[in-house]
């Protein structure tokens, strides 16, 4: 048997699923395909010049049923750490780069390798097609997404290290070097499944 | 009468519960738990090196009931300030909750050195975002945790500059339009705020 709002729809509705949205602080978070803990971010990180995961990034998701789409949504604070912080990032899934999620970042050079005062919020994301008739990661598209897909982000440096990028990052905190609690801000982690 | 679907809702249904936003441009917003109305942004705001208000970032809300979560955002427009030739314009912000400072939100933000103290050319759109978490058994405002939130508090976020005089920050603030200097009213622009109450 249906359910009666089925035959009966509500007046307004729209086709957002679930949302998924926290401060990446270790928190859990209960919606309707399960309970997801968040990435606890307690400090930044320095990129290198191999990939590694952005902090805060990372999340093991599985959509509600009779999802359609999913939105990953990534928000973090980047900061050069030398001259113009030319960075490379991108968005996994299960350990596959999807190809078209590429970004790099940076910052007008300073004039020389000092003077790295680029630092503002970026964002990496992918939205997930799950209308197709086959899987295909490196495109993001996904025919049966049924269980546990990890996401996450990776960057790395441009090479050579004098060009050096942080992410979670501040910098010139009240006006001098950044101390303690202030040398890193919390990303913030966004999904949305749309049917 | 009740709509049906009062009685009977949707099998699936997602976890918003309202959604406020709006420019700061005096507006009165209408939702769900109340009638809020924005700041009216008509102006630059020059940063110092002592914390003040960011205009046009204030609010007093009171989320729903059954709400877990509350994500705050704010966004403006971040620039160089050209007094003694300005270049990077760095800037510290800090957001508030009710007067406590929620420090895992601290963010610094700066175009790149120009190469001289001239060329401040850095403008660009920022914003501080936080998620509230009110699912905590007790109040911990510092680190955004809360044990519930059923009046209203005040959010806002609070800026100062860098303390050398080559790199001040100006927020709010248009320096090119059309390939020439703003004037009037492209000279700022309004922020914007956004809160989402979650389920």
């Amino acid at each position: 048997m249906n359910n009666l709002s089925d035959s009966f729809p509500a007046a307004s509705s729209n086709n957002i699923l679930e949302v998924i949205k926290g401060s990446a602080d270790g928190r859990s978070i209960t919606v309707g395909s399960g309970t997801y803990t968040l990435e606890n971010v307690t400090t930044h990180t320095n990129g290198t010049s191999s990939y590694q995961k952005a902090p805060g990034s990372l999340i093991a998701y599985t959509p509600p049923e009779n999802a359609r789409s999913v939105l990953y949504k990534f928000d973090f604070k980047w900061h050069s750490i030398g001259s113009s912080g030319i960075s490379h990032f991108y968005v996994d899934v299960d350990g596959t780069r999807i190809t078209n999620s590429h970004k790099t970042f940076s910052e007008n050079y300073s004039g020389n390798h000092g003077h790295m005062h680029g630092g503002r919020n970026e964002s990496m994301y992918w939205v997930f097609n799950l209308t197709t008739s086959s899987d295909n990661a490196a495109n993001g598209e996904f025919a049966n997404w049924t269980s546990n897909k990890t996401i996450q982000v990776k960057f790395r440096r441009y090479d050579p290290s004098s060009y050096g990028v942080a992410v979670n990052y501040n910098r010139y905190y009240d006006g001098s070097t950044a101390t303690g609690s202030n040398t890193y801000t919390i990303p913030t982690l966004t999904i949305i499944a749309f049917k | 009468m009740s709509n049906l679907t009062d009685l009977f809702p949707a099998p699936t249904s997602n976890s918003i519960l309202e959604t406020l936003v709006g420019v700061a441009d005096g507006r009165s917003v209408t939702v769900s738990s109340g009638t809020y109305t924005f700041s009216n942004v008509t102006g630059v705001q020059n940063l110092n090196t002592s914390y003040a208000d960011i205009t046009g970032s204030s609010i007093s809300y009171t989320p729903p009931a059954e709400t877990k979560y509350v994500s705050y955002k704010f966004s403006y427009k971040s620039d160089s300030r050209d007094i003694n030739y300005g270049s990077s314009g760095i800037h510290t912000l800090a957001l508030y909750l009710d007067g406590t400072r929620v420090a895992r939100a601290n963010k610094s933000i700066a175009g790149n050195y120009s190469g001289s103290h001239s060329n401040n050319h850095a403008t660009f759109t920022q914003y501080i975002e936080f998620v509230f978490d009110l699912t905590a058994g007790s109040d911990d405002i510092a680190n955004g945790k809360l044990a519930g939130w059923t009046s209203a508090k005040v959010i806002k976020v609070m800026a100062r500059d860098h303390g050398s005089p080559y790199y001040r920050a100006t927020i709010h603030r248009n320096t090119a339009r059309n390939g020439t200097n703003p004037s009037g009213e492209f000279t700022y622009l309004q922020p914007m705020i956004k809160i989402t109450a979650f389920k």
